[in-house]
């Protein structure tokens, strides 16, 4: 029994569909690829996944990746080449092997981020929030709410590019098992206090990276 | 394909992946490359439409040709539906996000008379005019196929052409016909002529409906050498015709998310008050071999763990044990359930649930339909007591708590009798269960399922008029009162408002067509959704266009007037439904079709007899 992992994007046209439903295309997925796929004993047998870390509806990234378990060992080429045509638009396959990192390790995400609106606004938002000491919003789940400060989690937020109506900037988020910050978070604040259309924003998840700020391929 | 306006809709709605496409297993093609771009659209959500075995077959149908290229649509939920129009975003077919107004056909399955406003709601968001005779050769042709189209005279106005019967081939002669006009450069009027000739094709526009003062009809009169009687297409060798082994897998979780093969079509029994049993004659079933190497071949293509052998009736499939016996050997290693959705009551056995629950196991349903003897021969339901009975033991035995049993009520010659009927045997299938030494652990539920009957065209009880919604709410409460013997006896049943609307619409004729456009500009929208059913908006419609609804509805039918539907064959002649109707009257049972013929007329789409009677 091999535990593998496989790294892939979720871009495009595959950003309209939740983690639940991801989870499931990926199990049908494997079942078409005619891979030994290693199945839980018991009464309802099923394919052993988990996710590294789970994205939002609506956001792009391109270093997602599961585990499952392979009753025999193959190659990375020969992984890939069963899976081929088993996937929806805007699922990419990346790689293919025995896992690298543990899911525990990640502890940011990098995440580039393009809003979209008057530049100037947009700008003037931008600043006052660099500027900001403290910037409190709510973070909802699915017990509590409590208040945390986006200044103190949020690191390395850098401005990358401006166009005639957006802004593009990349920062680091708190992920990982114990603790996640969805960016989200940062561009409803925007929104709730600068007016943008939230809906209209650009998330891309490019790495995720450990304790210390490594990038985890 | 998706530009940021779009962008920001769909993620402001609910399951934005309704209308995105890109699912394994849909078909792109090089719009320069096909003569035909074809949009089939189901007038419902995605996720019934993407449930729905006949969009499947004919989506494979068609693409499997290197002129057609068939792409899907559904009819946007009502928050996609007010940004569509609130941003002025026309609806667009899923694979190549083409506005539907510049495709070349637009297929619509009719599959329930309450999806009737969707079609509209579909031509709205589109920007193409509701009613046939509005539209010119820059429109797209609007069509319209699936069960409703035996009587599509309430919409008739709205389609330009109807597919009658089944559409593996026809569809495929339309696109092609429709290809060789559209080269020619022929009018609309032309195109339309060299449709008609087509075997299905019904051009209602042809036909010139003339009413006595009474409302009824008072002749039918055909244009430009329109057939009467209009007859169905069907597919004759469907013992050979290959179906689908490759199909879109939705992203979402679609009602029925399971690989789905189709063993037979046509049903034997002959139940009296079921549509599909009639329309969809003759009986055929498919070979086996082929059924067992394409239910593999399906569940190997799209990752399904289900696969359901599905038909009107799948145990009466001659070799049905043959095949599950075929099936057990893959089904096993691949881990795939096999899920048989219409099983009898009366030919159910015990190894049949041996096969279908070595995996997994699920509820059990069983349609009884009638709570008496007397009324089940009446409606021709062939079941006894005893048989629901053994069921239910052998259901219990399997392991089973739950039962789920369907009756309908407002049927033919229906006492109060017959609806305390329905609650004592709910009753006695609880007490089999605690009869039962060999009891599963725990404690027995009944579900039971009450649907209000609707009259349907091509059935024996066409010309029976339905019961006013007083009566029926007057049987719904004393269902419930009958119902206090036992809390472990769960009722529930159909608003009786939806249920008159469908009959109006089942046995309507073209008078209807501007009380659906009115009702659907008065705000009418997935009709067939309880949360969105709008009865004041339809009686504010019936009223406007003085359309008194028990005319359609709750009316006997004499058997000398001209139906709407009678200028159309679905291979039943009326004289058939006559006789059967008669039987009815005196509770006499007809025989399944295998046994005995009773000259219904179907076979004669088919050529030849459809069973060798001899044999036995």
């Amino acid at each position: 029994m091999n535990t593998t992992r496989i790294k892939f994007q979720k871009v495009g046209l595959a950003i309209y569909f939740s983690h639940l439903d991801l989870q499931k295309v990926m199990q049908r997925a494997l079942k078409k690829s005619g891979l030994p796929v290693w199945y839980s004993k018991g009464f309802n047998p099923h394919i052993y996944m988990t996710f590294t870390l789970p994205l939002s509806l609506g956001q792009e990234s391109l270093c997602e990746s599961f585990d499952f378990r392979l009753n025999e060992e193959l190659t990375e080429a020969e992984i890939l080449k069963a899976m081929e045509g088993t996937l929806p638009q805007g699922i990419i396959l990346t790689g293919a092997g025995a896992p690298d990192y543990e899911a525990k390790e990640i502890k940011y995400a990098l995440y580039k981020i393009t809003l979209y609106g008057d530049r100037e606004a947009l700008k003037k938002a931008m600043a006052d929030y660099e500027a900001a000491e403290k910037v409190t919003v709510i973070k909802q789940s699915k017990k509590t709410s409590k208040e945390v400060n986006l200044k103190s989690e949020i690191r390395n937020l850098q401005l990358t590019g401006e166009e005639e109506d957006s802004v593009t900037f990349t920062a680091l988020f708190p992920a990982g098992i114990d603790y996640n910050l969805n960016p989200a978070l940062l561009v409803e604040y925007f929104r709730n206090n600068y007016g943008i259309d939230a809906n209209a924003t650009d998330y891309l998840r490019q790495n995720l990276l450990n304790e210390k700020l490594e990038i985890l391929q | 394909m998706i530009d940021n306006k779009l962008k920001s809709i769909l993620l402001s709605v609910q399951k934005p992946a309704r209308y995105t496409g890109g699912e394994p297993g849909c078909i792109i093609k090089n719009k320069e490359d096909i003569d035909v771009h074809f949009a089939f659209c189901f007038p419902d959500t995605y996720e019934v439409g993407m449930s729905h075995l006949g969009m499947k077959i004919l989506y494979d149908a068609m693409n499997k040709q290197d002129n057609i290229w068939c792409e899907r649509v559904f009819a946007p939920w009502t928050d996609m539906h007010a940004k569509m129009k609130e941003n002025n975003i026309p609806l667009y077919t899923l694979e190549s996000k083409t506005p539907l107004n510049e495709v070349d056909i637009i297929g619509f399955t009719l599959q329930y008379e309450l999806s009737y406003t969707n079609i509209l709601q579909v031509l709205d968001l589109s920007g193409i005019p509701f009613m046939s005779k509005d539209r010119n050769e820059n429109h797209p042709l609007i069509i319209a196929g699936g069960p409703c189209t035996c009587n599509a005279e309430p919409v008739a106005d709205f389609f330009d052409i109807m597919a009658l019967g089944e559409g593996e081939f026809m569809n495929i002669e339309i696109c092609n016909v429709y290809a060789d006009c559209k080269k020619k450069g022929l009018s609309r009027l032309e195109t339309l002529k060299a449709l008609s000739k087509v075997e299905g094709v019904y051009v209602p526009s042809f036909y010139d409906i003339e009413y006595k003062e009474d409302g009824t009809i008072k002749s039918v009169n055909p244009l430009y050498g329109a057939p009467v009687p209009c007859n169905k297409a069907i597919v004759r060798d469907f013992a050979n015709h290959p179906f689908p082994t490759e199909t879109v897998v939705p992203m979402l979780t679609a009602i029925h998310n399971r690989a789905m093969v189709e063993v037979l079509r046509g049903c034997i029994r002959g139940c009296r008050f079921c549509q599909a049993g009639f329309i969809y004659r003759p009986f055929r079933e498919r070979n086996v071999d082929m059924l067992n190497q394409g239910a593999y071949d399906l569940c190997k293509n799209t990752g399904y763990e289900e696969v359901s052998l599905t038909s009107l009736s799948t145990s009466d499939h001659s070799q049905l044990e043959k095949l599950l016996d075929d099936m057990e050997g893959w089904t096993q290693e691949q881990k795939v359930n096999i899920a048989l959705p219409s099983l009898r009551v009366d030919n159910f056995s015990e190894s049949l649930i041996e096969k279908t629950t070595k995996i997994r196991k699920s509820g059990l349903t069983f349609a009884p339909e009638a709570g008496t003897q007397r009324l089940r021969d009446i409606i021709n339901k062939n079941v006894t007591e005893e048989e629901i009975e053994k069921t239910a033991k052998i259901a219990f035995a399997g392991g089973y708590t739950h039962v789920k049993l369907y009756f309908m009520m407002g049927l033919p010659g229906e006492t109060m009798e017959d609806i305390k009927g329905i609650i004592d045997t709910a009753q006695k299938i609880i007490d089999i269960f605690w009869s039962m030494p060999n009891r599963p652990k725990g404690k027995p539920e009944v579900s039971i399922s009450v649907a209000t009957f609707i009259p349907k065209p091509f059935t024996p009880f066409q010309f029976f008029g339905q019961n006013d919604s007083e009566l029926i709410k007057e049987k719904q409460a004393y269902l419930l009162e009958c119902a206090k013997v036992n809390k472990r006896i769960k009722v529930s049943y159909n608003d009786p408002q939806t249920s008159i609307i469908e009959a109006v619409l089942a046995r309507g004729d073209r008078r209807l067509s501007k009380v659906i456009l009115d009702a659907y500009k008065g705000g009418a929208m997935f009709d067939s959704w309880y949360e969105c059913f709008k009865y004041d908006v339809w009686q504010k419609a019936f009223a406007d266009n003085n359309i008194d609804t028990a005319f359609y509805a709750n009316r006997f039918r004499p058997y000398d007037e001209i139906n709407p539907w009678d200028h159309i064959n679905y291979g039943v002649s009326k004289k058939f439904l006559i006789e059967d109707y008669e039987r009815s009257l005196q509770a006499i049972t007809s025989k399944p079709c295998n046994k005995q013929c009773y000259n219904c007329g179907a076979n004669k789409l088919l050529g030849r007899a459809c069973f060798e009677y001899n044999k036995n």
